[in-house]
Parts: C-alpha cells; sequence; structure tokens
C-alpha cells in the first residue's frame, strides 16, 4: 500500500469515535423567543368557543322575535283605555 | 412542557447532523432553531407511522439540504466560495489524533450529491444503525449501503486531489 492510499485511509476513517456536538446553552431561551405566545387556543377550544357563540346569538335572536311577536298581540284596546287612564289633565 | 422535553431529548442530535452538513457553528444552530420551530408547528402533523427521532432525523436532513441549496443559489463572491470550500472545519467532537485528517474529509464531502451527502452524515458524523439512516431517508437497506459505498468512492477521489495538490 503506497503513501497516497495510506492517508486517503486514515482521513476516511478520521471519524472513529467521533463524540457529537452540542449546541450553546441559550439555543433553547432562543428558540422559545421564536414561538408563537404559549396563550394560542387549541383547535377544540376554539371550535367549542364558536358553537357556544353561535347558540348564544341564535337565542338572542328567537327570544327577541318571540318578544316582539308577544307585544303585537296586545290589544290597542288596552293601550288606548291606559292612555286615557292617565290622561290627568283632561 | 412536551416541547421542551422534546428539545432537550434531540437538541444534540439535530445540531450535530445540522453540522455536519453546514461545517459552521452559526449556521448549524440556526438550523437546529429552524428545525424546532417546524416541530412545533407541525406537531399535529406527526402521525406516530414512524418513530419520533425518525422524523425528527428528516426534518433536519431536509431543513440542512434547503439551507445548502439556497447558499449555492445565492451570488456569492469568489472569495466566499473559496472560504466555503476551505480546508478548515474542526468538528469539535472529533478526536485529536484525528482532527487534521478530518479536516479535509468534511472539505471532500462538499463534492457528494445529496442522498450519498446524508447517508455518509447520519451513518458517520451522527453515528445511526443503517437500519434507522434507511428510515429517515425512506430507503432499503440495500440502496443505503449502496450509496455509502459511492460516497467513498467519490471522497476518495476527492481525497486523491487534495493530495495531488499539495493539500495535506
Amino acid at each position: 500500500m503506497n503513501k497516497l492510499d495510506n492517508w486517503t485511509d486514515q482521513v476516511l476513517n478520521s471519524l472513529d469515535g467521533i463524540q457529537k456536538a452540542a449546541p450553546s446553552l441559550d439555543l433553547l431561551d432562543r428558540v422559545m423567543a421564536q414561538l408563537p405566545q404559549n396563550n394560542v387556543m387549541p383547535k377544540w377550544q376554539l371550535r367549542l368557543t364558536a358553537a357556544a357563540a353561535c347558540l348564544l346569538i341564535a337565542l338572542n335572536i328567537y327570544v327577541f322575535d318571540f318578544d316582539k311577536q308577544e307585544s303585537s298581540k296586545q290589544p290597542s284596546t288596552e293601550y288606548v283605555k291606559l292612555v286615557e287612564d292617565f290622561s290627568l289633565y283632561q | 412542557m412536551a416541547f421542551q422535553r422534546l428539545y432537550a431529548r434531540y437538541n444534540v442530535n439535530v445540531f450535530n447532523t445540522a453540522l455536519g452538513y453546514m461545517k459552521n457553528v452559526e449556521l448549524a444552530e440556526e438550523v437546529t432553531q429552524d428545525v424546532f420551530l417546524a416541530i412545533f408547528q407541525k406537531a399535529d402533523t406527526f402521525k406516530g407511522t414512524s418513530k419520533v427521532s425518525t422524523w425528527v432525523y428528516r426534518i433536519v436532513v431536509n431543513k440542512s439540504l434547503n439551507y445548502l441549496d439556497k447558499q449555492s443559489r445565492r451570488p456569492t463572491s469568489d472569495e466566499a466560495i473559496d472560504a466555503h470550500h476551505k480546508i478548515d472545519f474542526n468538528h469539535p467532537g472529533v478526536q485529536l489524533k484525528n482532527q487534521e485528517a478530518s479536516r479535509h474529509l468534511f472539505a471532500a464531502m462538499d463534492i457528494l450529491p445529496p442522498t450519498q451527502k446524508t447517508a455518509f452524515i447520519l451513518s458517520y458524523v451522527e453515528g445511526l444503525p443503517q437500519s434507522e439512516v434507511a428510515d429517515v431517508m425512506q430507503k432499503s437497506l440495500k440502496s443505503v449501503e449502496s450509496l455509502l459505498q459511492r460516497a467513498k468512492g467519490n471522497l476518495r477521489i476527492k481525497l486523491n486531489s487534495f493530495y495531488s495538490e499539495g493539500k495535506c
């Protein structure tokens, strides 16, 4: 085996017994600083909140509509009578 | 926090693999940062069909190759290119007696195509068994063996040219 082959083999085997290199200790802090803020809501929670909001809006519409219908059913005479009752200065 | 536990478990593997590709501590840390951000963002897409380590290695390999690809496309001066191909990278984990030789090896690795480079780095820098390299690269064990053989052949040719140019 000539000198060149010896050298090439030595280079090719130079990684024998290599240890793993570790990053700097502050790298985790740098990674954490780049993460989106931890108060991100999980998807299931977001969906639940949206569903609850929809339900609340629907209930409001229903109650508002029901109330409107009820008030329109009241006889107008009652209202006139009430107005008359309060006509104190006539 | 689960993320911190994952970081503690894999940061050395990610950094060491990235360093094999980048040959620069700052760039390897940049890749490591990107890898963990990607892990955080893609955690819910992990299907559990492979090992977590395999998934993490796939991310670091892809990120590192993307970085190298971007670097090679970026218009740089001849001096910058020369600096990148310089025989001066000392991997901090290489044994003292092998440091001089390993500088030549890391410089020669530049000529390897991405698949050969990946097989070589995962096997010899990161020290993974060939079966795990095959899983990471989504190739058969035979393909990995063949990639490693071709990588060594190409490295031998490059090292011979270093020798004849008197760079050793």
